[in-house]
């Protein structure tokens, strides 16, 4: 380069230190701080907006987790289902719209054995739903003994909102007996014991190992004597 | 008040200290963005950036005198400035200027104000301009300056010599005017 020594000789950066504002320009320092001043401020205001949309958002966050996660839990419990065929056995109970809540019952295997001995135990009327019973005291097991579900039917038709109640709603209605007083039926009808004889005679019949037994009409129903039976053989 | 004691509130955030620091440097950054960006608006925003990160920036800072402080606001700023001229992509624009050998007359050149150096620096094109405050003001070797411009070593250099003689043709401009002067 011909004209290295341009660099070397000249002290450019010293010179232009010497320099300390712009020539021939007026230069406002007052505006340029308001802007800058004026940004600084709307930055960290802006700042601490954001903060509080972050706690506001978190705060949020943390109420309705717990929302989410309870409804969730019956999700879990509907995917995870082992007790497919409890569930086959115990759906025609119920109405089509019922059969998640029976497959959320039937998550725990069932007891064949428990069931029928809770037909025994039981009332008569409610044999036909014995499973649902069943399934009701198993969901009490499965939210580890949290709530207690009696293992008793509620009648009620508005059960409460809860899953497991709905269940028990939906079986069917205890036939109520009606309750009849001794007074109601009336006097008993007083019979000679010889007309209770009589109706015994005649209206006798027997059903005994595959043979029907008839009485004799011939015999004189009055008489004491020794009746004659006919036998004849039964076609079943 | 000292600087250092403005330097401490203005990290604590106070406007005053910071309105201070900023009337104390303003100037004289000014001066530095201009010498980057020939348009007065333009440099008057890239200051108010400049300044704004050096706030934001404040509490990492360690006083250790004005050099220091000066030294480092004026990186602030010559970073504010590549990064406006590297938006503009300007770099790959610059006028190949055919300029002819103009002999030095360092005589000239120490004859010359502060003031008439800056006017002959600001009339450069700006990739001289850039590569010529780089190298020669700022100090930078042509590898940084490549860097900083995304420009290869070999141009940083070209870039340089051609500034240079550009120079000498205004310096031997101007020093026919000086002698015109002198004669008068």
């Amino acid at each position: 380069m011909p004209n290295e020594n341009l660099n070397n000789d000249f002290h450019w950066k010293s010179k232009l230190e010497e320099l300390k504002s712009l020539p021939g320009e007026t230069f406002n320092k007052e505006v340029v701080w308001g802007k800058l001043h004026s940004r600084l401020q709307k930055k960290s205001g802006g700042k601490k907006l954001v903060l509080y949309w972050i706690a506001a958002a978190c705060l949020l966050l943390a109420i309705l987790t717990p929302l989410f996660l309870s409804n969730k839990k019956e999700d879990v419990l509907v995917r995870n289902n082992p007790g497919q065929q409890i569930q086959s056995s115990t759906s025609h109970l119920l109405p089509e719209n019922n059969k998640d809540s029976i497959e959320v019952i039937s998550s725990t295997p069932v007891e064949k054995k428990s069931s029928v001995s809770k037909v025994e135990n039981g009332n008569k009327i409610i044999t036909s739903i014995d499973h649902k019973i069943l399934t009701v005291e198993n969901i009490s097991v499965k939210k580890d003994k949290k709530e207690f579900i009696e293992p008793e039917i509620s009648n009620s038709a508005s059960a409460p909102v809860d899953n497991q109640v709905s269940i028990v709603a939906i079986a069917p209605e205890k036939k109520k007996l009606r309750v009849v007083h001794i007074n109601e039926l009336g006097d008993p009808v007083e019979e000679s014991s010889a007309m209770a004889r009589k109706t015994e005679v005649h209206s006798f019949q027997l059903k005994l190992a595959r043979q029907e037994v008839f009485v004799n009409p011939s015999v004189h129903p009055g008489s004491t004597a020794f009746t004659i039976l006919v036998l004849k053989n039964s076609p079943n | 008040m000292e600087t250092l004691e403005l330097i401490k509130e203005a990290k604590q955030g106070s406007a005053a200290a910071q309105k201070c620091l900023f009337d104390q440097w303003a100037e004289k950054m000014l001066t530095v963005c201009r010498r980057y960006v020939k348009n007065a608006e333009d440099a008057e925003e890239l200051l108010l950036d400049g300044f704004y990160k050096f706030f934001k920036k404040l509490s990492s800072f360690k006083y250790q005198g004005d050099a220091a402080l000066y030294v480092w606001l004026k990186r602030i700023m010559i970073n504010e400035c590549l990064m406006f001229l590297r938006k503009k992509n300007v770099f790959n624009i610059v006028t190949d200027a055919t300029v002819e050998e103009v002999p030095l007359q360092e005589e000239t050149l120490n004859n010359l104000s502060a003031a008439e150096i800056f006017n002959l620096i600001v009339q450069l094109p700006v990739g001289y301009r850039t590569v010529f405050n780089l190298y020669v003001i700022e100090g930078f070797p042509h590898g940084e300056i490549a860097s900083l411009l995304g420009i290869a070593e070999g141009t940083s250099k070209s870039q340089l010599s051609k500034a240079k003689i550009l120079l000498q043709k205004l310096l031997y401009q101007n020093d026919i005017e000086y002698a015109k002067r002198k004669s008068q």
